[in-house]
């Protein structure tokens, strides 16, 4: 398996194709971290603590008319750790570098295209080429040979956030000489406790949450392609999923109940982190049980029909 | 089953929808041999290959590779075999070496020395290197044969091996199928329309024609002329006189006439005689021409195709 795994990196990262898509990723990274250092400066850091003082003096004037105890409980733990920042000399993360990475985020729908022209040409391209034959009269099912070419583009999404993550605080850090790359990030345990993490650790997750949408972009094209065997038409297609989806989506869930139901109304998990569900009623696990039933259907489609086929000419 | 049998068809069927495109075939191919699978294009000789590894569902019957079972217990079954079906197709984006290591990665006990080893036997070491979209078809056939042979197999199928070679090539492989039967016992299994490649590879001949096996037959028996009864063509400069002589007693040969010349039929043994009684009759004898049925006109009797 890790040998058929092996190989299918081999294809992919030979293509010209997809060297480009990597260069085109840090070139769009790189075009807006140097835009925006001259478009908008960060704010200047050395007023920090006069800021977070303002802030807090705001928030608690505002906890004054909060009628709703949870919103007056957030407010609570927001001063706390604005507290804990200025008592400890921790700058927040809107001046330092961290806050372009945690910006980039908004850059993952192009990662998912990237990967959705990966995913699309992954089998299509095989029979296309003819090389399908010489694949599967090897001693390998065909169930592992698709699972290792599916791996393989997880991978090459997981590759790019990585370089996503990484190209945005390498970019911004070399404006600030990598200054405050070692800010904590500060966040309130059940007990209303101040508690220090991992910054990097804590965006990066952040990233994952957002590519949930990414995940079922890749799944469907590597299942167009596996069941119509047309990178074209895999590509075509979640391409148009990935641009109409989420706003349709959106823009029906305001008129339909039964819009909860479909995939993309599910894909922001965000958007419980944030306390504002798409459709009111709308939990994080109705969202988690609708996105599997989803993604075993893509999956067994995508197995049988691989599995089953006969290669013909 | 015969000790030497390594892949064996038992009632092999296979139908599209209603259609059927194999009808209940049965062979054993021994080791050691090439066999040729020969029928006019849409005689089902690549369905027939595609169910020998595994591409094509088998509707009836059953193929063991070695024993095993290619429909359940496929990857035992395909791992001594070794196949090309259609065009040897490569990534033409990588180089052929990184074909190679591609294909290696997919078989049971390949090492580096081994790829070099069969990279040299098919005369490709100049051109390894390069990427495939440079190679000529010829040099892919032999990177597509490097690649089917990386890990000895005791079964090799081509199929239509000989598509886009040049003589040269059409004979290197010849030459090269020859002593992988001979040396190394692999069974060969190649399918052609081409009754003239099949008569310098083969040892046997299978014959397929609408999706039926028609007759099995060894190079030698389908060589071999019947010569109790020949066709032979005399120019003679009377025919009308000769005509009369050989049809008379004691000759009595039947005979036709045709636009001067004489059609015979006999056996080979009465040739002298004949040629003797005309001489004697003071006919001159310009030629004559002994009408052999070729290979291909039995092929084509046996395929029904007229």
């Amino acid at each position: 398996m890790y040998k058929l795994l092996r190989n299918e990196n081999m294809k992919l990262y030979s293509k010209f194709g997809t060297w480009l898509m990597m260069t085109l990723l840090l070139l769009t990274v790189a075009l807006i971290g140097v835009v925006s250092q001259y478009d908008a400066p960060p704010p200047d850091v050395s007023q920090w603590r006069s800021h977070v003082e303002r802030d807090i003096e705001q928030m608690k004037a505002g906890i004054l008319n909060e009628p709703n105890p949870q919103v007056v409980k957030q407010m609570e733990n927001h001063i706390k750790i604005k507290e804990y920042a200025l008592a400890h000399g921790i700058v927040p993360l809107e001046y330092t570098p961290w806050s372009f990475t945690k910006e980039g985020s908004s850059l993952i729908p192009l990662v998912s295209l990237f990967v959705i022209f990966a995913a699309g040409g992954i089998v299509a391209n095989e029979f296309a080429w003819g090389t399908i034959k010489s694949l599967l009269v090897k001693p390998h099912s065909r169930a592992k040979i698709l699972l290792a070419k599916y791996v393989s583009v997880l991978q090459f999404a997981l590759l790019l956030l990585v370089m996503l993550f990484a190209a945005t605080f390498a970019c911004k850090g070399l404006f600030h000489d990598f200054a405050y790359w070692d800010t904590p990030y500060l966040f309130t345990d059940a007990q209303g406790n101040v508690q220090e993490g991992n910054m990097a650790l804590h965006l990066f997750s952040a990233y994952l949450l957002n590519s949930v949408e990414l995940l079922f972009v890749a799944t469907i094209s590597f299942m167009i392609s596996s069941v119509f065997r047309s990178a074209s038409l895999a590509i075509g297609i979640t391409m148009l999923l990935l641009l109409l989806g989420g706003m349709t989506t959106s823009l029906l869930a305001v008129k339909y109940d039964w819009i909860k139901y479909t995939l993309f109304a599910n894909t922001s998990l965000s958007m419980y982190m944030e306390g504002s569900p798409l459709i009111e009623g709308m939990t994080l696990p109705f969202s988690l049980i609708v996105l599997s039933i989803y993604f075993l259907a893509f999956i067994l489609t995508t197995w049988t029909v691989f599995t089953k086929r006969d290669v013909v000419r | 089953m015969n000790q030497d049998t390594v892949v064996q068809l038992r009632d092999v069927t296979k139908k599209i929808g209603l259609k059927t495109i194999i009808h209940t075939i049965s062979l054993d191919i021994p080791r050691g041999k090439v066999i040729g699978l020969l029928g006019p294009n849409g005689a089902g000789k690549t369905t027939l290959i595609r169910m020998m590894v595994g591409l094509t569902s088998i509707t009836g019957g059953h193929i063991t590779i070695h024993g095993a079972n290619v429909k359940h217990e496929f990857e035992k079954a395909i791992q001594h075999v070794g196949a090309i079906v259609e065009n040897p197709e490569m990534y033409n984006y990588m180089s052929g070496w990184k074909n190679l290591i591609h294909a290696a990665n997919m078989l049971p006990g390949v090492n580096r020395k081994r790829m070099k080893e069969v990279v040299a036997l098919v005369g490709l070491e100049k051109h390894i290197h390069q990427k495939v979209k440079t190679y000529s078809l010829g040099m892919k056939q032999r990177l597509g044969i490097a690649q089917a042979l990386l890990h000895r197999p005791s079964v090799l199928i081509l199929d239509e091996p000989t598509n886009g070679l040049d003589p040269a090539g059409i004979r290197e492989l010849r030459d090269h199928l020859r002593r992988l039967a001979d040396v190394e016992g692999t069974a060969v299994i190649v399918s052609s329309h081409l009754l003239s490649e099949m008569e310098l590879m083969c040892d046997e001949i299978a014959v397929l024609r609408e999706g039926r096996l028609v007759d099995v037959k060894s190079l030698e028996a389908m060589m071999h002329t019947d010569t109790s009864n020949v066709t032979v063509v005399l120019d003679v400069d009377q025919p009308q006189e000769a005509y009369a002589l050989l049809t008379q007693t004691p000759l009595d040969i039947s005979c036709t006439i045709h636009n001067q010349t004489l059609t015979v039929k006999l056996s080979k043994e009465q040739i002298p005689s004949v040629v003797f009684a005309l001489a004697h009759a003071q006919i001159s004898i310009y030629e004559v021409k002994m009408l052999t049925q070729t290979l291909e006109d039995k092929f084509l009797e046996m395929t029904g195709v007229h």
